[in-house]
């Protein structure tokens, strides 16, 4: 069971990763800091609902940390990990009171929270709360991305089985 | 499951001093050479690179400013003559000739006439007739002498002044300085010299902004580029007025006054940064016409000429890397 | 609640953050940074100025008086001789800070200038 669980999360990790560094490719959709697909959180949020938090959180941080490595952004990894910190925290929190048909919403909030943390810092940081005149936009960016990655999310685990390992 | 994930987050953690912080991008501002200059380099060898560009730039102000204690353009000035290093000696021979080729508007010989101006110090004032005379008795290519690394005067006062060249060449040496460091694509601005160095990290060409003489806070028009040296000198960079005369520091070595031949500003592109800096200031004083015969005779260069009335002669080969700005129209020099 | 009912809620929260930028003033980019000697010395985010105030610095005797408004920063008054920094009025684009040079200071937005990387042919 318990070799199941790992071998599951390390490829998760690994697919993670590699989503993440694909979208990092793409040109930018929008030329506003912080609007991206966020793809990656597909995997989060379903290892969430399929493995449990615990396990989410190590694939949230390897996927944070060794994809700023890789991409040679190490100065962006705080941004990403104060987003990432957020949007887990309320996703994992929100989890208790929404079963998988509501994957999505979850995914949603959790989206809108990564923004909000990511602007967090980034206002913190350069210490320019100018930045704050982005967050109606990274809101709504967080809706309609949080909603395309938690109906993945969810159609791929409707696919793999309710069973929670 | 729990202590395992949490051994594991922790262990990554530790990763990042491993890999070495690697900013994409590396920006410094620095004061020398009498200027501003700005200094922006990309990718993981970013900071070393400026680290070592700063050093070069402080190193060749000291070595050719006209009033740095280390200088030896200042000794040789005092001394009336004297011995220089190899790399001076090939800097002044290098501006001997261009000097030669643009038929003496550029001079390193000027500095007794900029010095009578006051363009030395804080106050700068209109010359008597006599004072003038008297210095553009000392400026002249045949006033300077050079056998190897002895630079001899022919006349007691006569001045080298390596301020047309100092920044290009410097540049030139600041974007040598980037790549040895590994630094792959960076654009520095040195007072009114831009130097380029690769491309842009996305591969596009880089984006200089011609300054508008009439207004130098704005832009003229846009020039796109590659890794070249893009020098722009104009009256408007540095002048005085007095009883309501404007008078710049871009003096005509054959007048001993300002240039006053029409150009506005005169802006070379080339990769050669010597080049570039000194021409930058001949053209301004030749004037359209020369400037243009002197571009079909020597070549090697392109230049964007802003003259008064809103025209930019442009020659050929920028023709289509320049887009004026409104109220401007651009003639193509062929 | 059933997914239409979330569905229309995020649509609403959307809409309502799509009616701020129809009705919020435009700034976006407004911080200027103030260098002297190559440091930088104060980030002012003009956009957030109440009241108007003066702000000095002073190199080695020399002074420049900073007059920092809402949305706009100039140099009303400095000791060096060219006056340049006065003259240029208020800070336009970044791409042409406001420079003393007998100073040392630079005045310049921190943000893009306006599409262009570099500006050939600077005063000074």
């Amino acid at each position: 069971m318990k070799t199941k669980r790992i071998t599951a999360s390390a490829v998760l990790a690994a697919a993670a990763l590699i989503i993440f560094a694909v979208e990092a490719q793409l040109p930018p959709l929008v030329p506003i800091p912080g609007i991206k697909l966020g793809l990656a959180n597909v995997i989060t949020v379903f290892a969430l609902y399929y493995l449990g938090a615990p396990a989410a959180a190590a694939i949230l941080a390897v996927r944070i940390v060794l994809g700023s490595v890789l991409l040679g952004q190490v100065g962006a990894m705080l941004y990403s990990a104060a987003g990432g910190l957020l949007a887990f925290a309320v996703s994992a929190l929100l989890k208790r009171a929404f079963p998988p048909e509501r994957l999505w919403v979850v995914s949603v909030f959790g989206a809108m929270a990564h923004n909000v943390g990511q602007m967090a810092a980034a206002v913190a940081v350069t210490a320019t709360p100018a930045l704050l005149w982005y967050l109606p936009a990274l809101l709504i960016s967080g809706i309609v991305t949080g909603a395309f990655t938690g109906l993945c999310a969810q159609f791929v685990y409707r696919r793999i089985g309710l069973k929670k390992m | 499951m729990r202590k395992q994930a949490a051994a594991f987050i922790l262990a990554l953690l530790l990763l990042p001093p491993l890999a070495g912080c690697a900013p994409a991008q590396a920006q410094e501002e620095l004061f020398a050479m009498d200027t501003v200059m700005s200094l922006t380099a990309y990718g993981a060898a970013g900071e070393t690179g400026l680290e070592a560009a700063k050093a070069e730039i402080r190193r060749l102000d000291s070595l050719l400013s006209v009033s740095g204690g280390a200088s030896e353009i200042r000794r040789v000035n005092e001394a009336g003559g004297g011995t220089v290093s190899e790399e001076t000696a090939a800097l002044l021979e290098r501006a001997a000739a261009i000097s030669r080729a643009c038929g003496g508007a550029f001079d390193v010989t000027v500095g007794p006439v900029v010095d009578v101006w006051g363009f030395y110090g804080d106050e700068q004032r209109v010359p008597s007739a006599d004072e003038l005379a008297a210095a553009l008795a000392l400026v002249g290519p045949d006033k300077l002498t050079l056998a190897g690394t002895e630079v001899r005067f022919a006349a007691a006062g006569v001045r080298l002044d390596l301020g047309g060249v100092a920044k290009g060449y410097a540049a030139g040496r600041a974007a040598e300085a980037l790549k040895a460091a590994g630094v792959a694509s960076a654009i520095m601005t040195l007072g009114g010299n831009v130097r380029t160095v690769g491309l842009k990290p996305d591969g596009s060409r880089w984006k200089v902004g011609i300054a508008d003489p009439a207004a130098p806070q704005a832009m003229a028009g846009v020039l796109t580029t590659g890794e070249n040296a893009v020098v722009t000198s104009g009256g408007y960079q540095r002048y005085f007025d007095e009883d309501g005369v404007r008078y710049h520091h871009i003096i005509d070595p054959a007048t001993g006054y300002p240039a006053a031949s029409g150009i506005l500003s005169a802006t070379v592109v080339t990769a050669d940064d010597v080049l570039a800096d000194a021409l930058s200031t001949a053209l301004f004083v030749l004037g359209e016409e020369q400037a243009g015969a002197l571009w079909r005779s020597m070549g090697g260069f392109e230049m964007i000429l802003i003259a008064e009335g809103g025209r930019i002669i442009v020659t050929g080969g920028l023709a289509d890397d320049f887009s004026p700005a409104d109220g401007y129209t651009v003639e193509v020099l062929s | 609640m059933k997914t239409r009912g979330w569905l229309l809620l995020f649509t609403a929260v959307a809409a309502l953050c799509l009616l701020f930028y129809v009705f919020a003033p435009k700034t976006g980019g407004s911080v200027v940074g103030i260098y002297q000697d190559g440091a930088l010395v104060r980030t002012i985010d003009l956009a957030a100025v109440g009241e108007s105030y003066e702000l000095v610095l002073e190199r080695n005797g020399s002074t420049n008086t900073i007059l920092v408004e809402k949305n706009a920063i100039r140099v009303v008054a400095a000791d060096c001789p060219d006056q340049v920094c006065v003259e240029h009025g208020e800070l336009r684009d970044g791409a042409s800070p406001i420079v003393c040079l007998p100073n040392r200071v630079v005045i310049k937005y921190l943000r893009d200038t306006d599409g262009v990387d570099a500006k050939a042919g600077s005063a000074g």
